[in-house]
């Protein structure tokens, strides 16, 4: 039972980034495979704007957020649209691998391996949750994932820009036609995105310290339920990230940290095999 | 007033499919493209949209060259394209399509809105609102395109095969329509079209495109009785 | 297949060009095998670093080959060749010193295992599209890196072997026929390992190149241009990825099979997710797809990580930050982006497209001089039994029968109760406006989709539910709507990849390419000379499919499709875009094939072609057969000329 609930819990740091991923994979058809490095990227901003006292917490909250926004756009304007032209172009993908090791590298060197303690939004301590003891920083990151998926869900179905998302998913030529940039849309969910990554930094780093590698394993997760979850609806990584979280931390408990990370990759290939488009994706037969 | 072609030229790629196009389509009045597959109507159509790049020539609305233009800055302007194969977001609903219709007009006024009246004159639309397009029939497909496009206030309407796997029943039903957004909306259209018959009934001017080229033009009605058409067309 | 083969002289020049070819590769192999072996053997001190050196570069030129096969050719991209490196490293290794296997058979049984892992993964991954595949390998590679630092098994940080578990840090020598294989580790032995190694690698890269160039690696890349593509050559889409995977991950294996004899020890250090990157960029930057590209970029990437050929840069940065600068593996993601967005076909890639523009000429086994248009030897000289009335069907004169044929896409029925009996010896047009459903239909018969309802034979048997791939081999090839040609291969090399071959070469003679293998080329080349030919081409073999006229380039697919011997050709619009010469070009070209007993199914707009070649039509309309009968009796038609022309027909509408 322990094990469940902190595996849920645990799950909300993936379902965030997970999350960022959807996003962007809906509209654009392209993932960010630094995501990773961006959310230790957000980590280091955290530790950065903690020393502007001028700036109450939501300010420096709001001033990483935003910064990962604009990083996104970046990343989106030259690491991914000049390497995604056209459907047999995945040089984004080995692109955006790159430059994930150019900021570890830069991070490394610049700030060391080390941990360094964020303050920005620490919440210590544990609390009582169906009588298991939870972190209760992990829980603020689970509700946060919650609120942010609920609030992704209700705009792709009840605002225009959600139509336009949708829209965007299934057709951007089309889209086009209708007055709107696809490359405007993709530079927003870039910039959701990596907004959401530097949140999920923010709250991590402040959990267990900044240092350059803060996202590899998060990214990996997020990657594994994702897929588990299916990358083309916003129910997928919450989904994906509770079955995810649960089954590493059942089996962590019973067999170690270790196996728990390999039960995960086992589920990941289960689910493959069993529904390749993920546990809420959508199967569809199109007409070529 | 009107949407000018001067000289086009584009294709895909290295495939050069349009060949020094002129045509003038003058608000108010419909112009009929026609000629078999493969002789480039598609093609035009999407330059003219932007989907394709101009390659050479230009293309002016209004007087404004426009063949530099992303294709979402030209439909922001009233340039609006009905693709061939409908193009219908299937996973939104009817409501929804008609609603992407409507971001091309924003920040455009002075044009007028007809979807209501579509939407009364074809109840059949009305009764499908909320359904999924893509659970639709073509010919309700196509009718939902065509809404999507009056809902997009159009200056200039560009319509690719709007028969395109229907039959002659229905495309008759979607070519009143045709009508009656061009005579409401007070759009120029170009309707490119393989059958040959029914686009030139409702248009005033016809245009005969071969391998690329226009090359016959004139009064749709004359075009439509004469011989050298048919024979495109059926071999016969 | 042909016996009319073309003059001796051409067949020598054509059978001495390939062997030489592949005779001058070995010598350059062994020629640096040599040069890398010679110091390793001196046993002088002041070698060993250098070994060391140019031993990696040869374990991740190995690997990095594998993974060419997979992300180069196939497209497929891997972020986890590294742990495929890892795996075959620490099996090996710990098969031998926990399992006390002997180590020539734990190696054996590393890349086996491995091999088997791959292809497993790739078993469950396979029906996957689109960055899923890397996104699964990634996490299989940071798994494994986790794996081997934590795991206490593999000795975690202490490295494999190590002293507290094993008494040594170092796996004995491996002994062979009484030597002992010494790896370049110290002073005064001669590192005698790097042989061993070395006549391995030889034979690895041989079979490598023999893979990449033979009908096998031809399939690869076909797979890599359109799946949709290779399984109408014939290819096993799915079986063949699978297997490419294994080859890869083996291939992995064995680089990491001369890592652990090279330093005879392992640290998880030395396995991290950027010895993926490394081995995707050098792929990448020597040119992802070319015989030599991963070579040469193993050769770059090894030594700027491993030598101080970056100190330079890192110095400059240092000069403007001390704390904010890159080093190696940052360095390495610039190159790596640097080289995606200025140099995206890599270096051996990129010389190639200079040579080829400058020199004027193509390059390649497919440089063969046409030859004069000899009749195509391939038929059964079946009579055509052409009757031009269309009568009652009988059953033995049927190859295709398409009967009540169903299919729908979301809300609209692209095909309803479709009928269509194609007999034999007949060219048999579909004709109809566009969106009444063709092209669906032929998509149907060559099983791209699943049908609804109905039923499809081909020659008296049942064929829907069979994956294209069987179809094709049963003896169905077809042409595509928009022509689908590998634009960067050669006129030759197309028509090349059509032959059955492409699909069911075994993978164990493609590597090993036995003598066997060179006469079946010489019988290729000859073959599709002929074809070239035959199709109005037989000048432009070497040319660059791409850059061939459109109306060369739907010729060019009819070569192809000819390729396979099919009994039935299926063409949609294969007049589109064509001038009105090209058109009569076509027309007489199909004439032709339908006298040597092939029977043709022809989408088309054209009216003119289909009443100069087709025996009977018909019409179909928003997914239903309108009209049958001769091209003159459907065109006649009162419902047809409504569907094609509009007219209305009650004038009272």
């Amino acid at each position: 039972m322990d094990a469940v609930v902190s595996g849920i819990v645990l799950a909300g740091l993936y379902a965030l980034v997970g999350q960022g991923l959807v996003l962007t994979f809906v509209t654009t058809r392209t993932l960010n495979f630094a995501s990773g490095e961006l959310l230790a990227v957000g980590g280091f901003l955290a530790l950065g704007v903690g020393s502007w006292s001028w700036l109450p917490t939501p300010g420096k909250l709001a001033v990483v957020v935003l910064v990962g926004g604009v990083l996104g756009a970046v990343v989106h304007r030259w690491l991914v649209l000049p390497f995604a032209r056209g459907e047999h172009d995945s040089r984004w993908l080995l692109s955006t691998v790159g430059v994930s090791y150019v900021l570890l590298n830069l991070f490394t060197n610049g700030e060391g391996a080390n941990p360094q303690r964020v303050e920005l939004t620490r919440n210590p301590g544990t609390v009582e949750l169906l009588g298991v003891g939870v972190n209760r920083q992990s829980l603020v990151i689970a509700v946060i994932a919650v609120v942010v998926t609920l609030a992704l869900v209700a705009a792709s179905r009840w605002t225009s820009g959600g139509v336009v998302m949708r829209a965007v998913a299934e057709d951007p030529r089309t889209v086009a036609l209708m007055g709107i940039s696809p490359r405007l849309v993709g530079a927003v969910a870039y910039a959701g995105a990596t907004a959401l990554a530097a949140l999920a930094g923010v709250l991590w780093a402040s959990e267990v310290g900044a240092t350059p590698g803060l996202g590899v394993h998060v990214l990996v997760s997020a990657f594994a339920v994702a897929v588990i979850g299916g990358l083309t609806s916003f129910w997928g990584p919450l989904v994906g990230a509770v079955v995810f979280g649960v089954v590493v931390q059942v089996s962590a408990y019973e067999l170690g940290a270790l196996w728990g990370q390999v039960a995960g990759l086992v589920l990941v290939i289960v689910v493959l095999v069993l529904r390749p488009e993920g546990l809420v994706g959508r199967r569809v037969e199109a007409k070529l | 007033m009107s949407l000018v072609l001067e000289k086009v030229a584009s294709g895909y790629g290295r495939l050069a499919v349009l060949h020094g196009v002129d045509l003038e389509v003058p608000r108010g009045e419909i112009v009929s493209v026609v000629g078999a597959n493969g002789a480039g109507k598609s093609t035009l159509a999407q330059t003219i949209s932007g989907l394709l790049t101009t390659t050479a020539g230009s293309i002016t609305l209004d007087g404004t060259p426009v063949h530099r233009l992303r294709p979402e800055k030209r439909a922001r302007l009233g340039l609006v394209h009905v693709p061939e194969g409908r193009r219908l977001f299937g996973g939104l609903t009817v409501a929804e399509n008609v609603g992407m219709g409507r971001h091309a007009a924003r920040g455009r006024g002075g044009d007028p809105d007809v979807v209501e009246h579509l939407l009364d004159a074809f109840p059949r639309l009305r009764e499908r609102w909320g359904q999924r397009a893509g659970l639709l029939s073509g010919g309700e497909q196509q009718m939902v395109a065509l809404a999507r496009a009056a809902a997009s206030r159009p200056r200039y309407l560009l319509l690719d095969e709007p028969s395109l796997g229907l039959s002659p029943r229905l495309s008759s039903e979607v070519f009143r329509l045709v009508a009656m957004i061009a005579e409401e909306t007070g759009a120029g259209v170009v309707l490119v079209e393989q059958r040959v018959d029914a686009a030139l009934r409702l248009a005033t001017t016809g245009h005969v495109i071969e391998h690329g080229r226009i090359v016959v033009s004139g009064d749709a009605e004359e075009l439509r009785t004469s011989e050298m058409v048919r024979k495109a067309y059926l071999g016969v | 297949m042909s016996t009319t083969v073309p003059s001796s002289s051409l067949l020598d020049r054509v059978r001495r060009g390939e062997a030489g070819r592949d005779l001058g590769y070995l010598v350059v192999l062994l020629a640096a095998a040599a040069w890398i072996a010679l110091p390793a053997l001196s046993g002088d001190g002041t070698t060993l670093a250098g070994t060391q050196t140019t031993a990696v570069v040869v374990a991740v030129a190995v690997a990095a080959a594998g993974l060419n096969l997979l992300s180069g050719h196939a497209r497929l991209i891997s972020l986890g060749q590294g742990a495929f490196f890892a795996i075959g490293a620490y099996v090996s290794a710990y098969l031998a010193v926990d399992s006390s296997l002997h180590p020539v058979l734990a190696i054996v049984v590393a890349i086996v295992v491995t091999a088997a892992f791959g292809g497993l993964l790739a078993l469950c991954t396979m029906r996957l599209r689109g960055p899923a595949f890397a996104m699964v390998t990634l996490v299989v590679a940071i798994l494994t890196e986790r794996v081997l630092a934590e795991w206490a098994p593999l000795g975690r940080l202490s490295g494999y072997p190590n002293t507290l578990d094993h008494g040594s840090g170092l796996m004995p020598p491996i002994e062979v026929f009484g030597t002992s294989l010494e790896p370049p580790l110290f002073a005064g032995t001669e590192a005698t390992v790097v042989v061993a190694i070395l006549v391995v690698a030889v034979v690895a890269l041989v079979g490598y190149r023999n893979v990449a160039r033979s009908a096998w690696g031809r399939s690869l890349h076909a797979i890599g241009t359109s799946e949709h593509l290779a399984a109408h050559l014939g290819v096993n889409v799915f079986g063949r990825k699978v297997a490419v995977m294994a080859l890869a991950s083996a291939y992995g294996a064995l680089g990491g099979v001369f890592y652990a004899q090279v330093f005879a020890h392992l640290q998880p250090e030395s396995f991290t997710m950027l010895l993926s990157i490394t081995m995707i960029l050098a792929v990448i930057l020597g040119g992802a797809g070319t015989v030599a590209g991963p070579l040469v970029g193993a050769v770059i990437i090894v030594l700027l990580q491993r030598t101080d050929a970056l100190t330079p840069l890192v110095d400059l940065q240092r000069q403007v930050s001390d704390t904010w600068y890159l080093s190696t593996p940052g360095l390495i993601g610039v190159l790596l982006v640097l080289t995606l967005a200025f140099l995206p076909q890599g270096i051996v890639g990129g010389l190639g497209e200079l040579v080829h523009r400058f020199a004027g000429r193509g390059a390649g086994p497919a440089a063969v001089v046409s030859t004069p248009a000899t009749t195509p030897a391939s038929t059964p000289a079946s009579t055509p039994a052409t009757t031009s009335e269309v009568t009652q069907v009988d059953a033995d004169d049927v190859l295709l029968a398409v009967r009540g044929v169903s299919k729908s896409f979301g809300g609209i029925q692209a095909v309803r109760s479709a009928e269509l009996v194609v007999r034999r010896g007949t060219i048999h047009a579909v004709i109809g406006p566009n969106g009444a459903g063709k092209t669906t239909v032929a998509n149907l018969v060559t099983g791209v989709y699943g049908i609804d309802g109905g039923e499809i034979t081909f020659d008296g048997r049942r064929i829907d539910g069979r994956r294209t791939h069987a179809i094709v081999r049963s003896g169905v090839a077809r042409t595509f709507q928009t022509p689908l040609l590998f634009t960067h291969a050669s006129a030759m090399e197309n028509v090349l990849a059509g032959f059955p071959d492409t699909g069911r070469l075994p993978l164990v003679r493609a590597w090993v390419k036995d003598p066997g293998q060179y006469r079946r080329t010489r019988e290729l080349n000859a073959r599709a000379a002929e074809l070239l030919a035959l199709v109005g081409l037989g000048e432009d073999g070497h040319v660059e499919a791409g850059s061939l006229p459109y109306g060369k380039q739907r010729a060019l697919e009819i070569a192809r499709a000819l390729a396979s011997d099919p009994r039935l050709l299926i063409l949609d619009e294969p007049a589109a875009g064509l001038n009105t010469a090209e058109t009569a070009e076509l027309g007489r070209l199909m004439l032709t094939l339908r006298e040597q007993g092939l029977v043709m199914v022809v989408v088309e707009h054209h009216m003119d072609l289909v009443t100069q070649v087709s025996d009977e039509v018909t019409c179909m309309e928003s997914g239903a057969v309108l009209a049958h009968g001769t091209a003159a009796e459907v065109l006649a038609e009162p419902a047809v000329v409504e569907a094609y022309l509009g007219v209305e027909m009650e004038e009272t509408a």
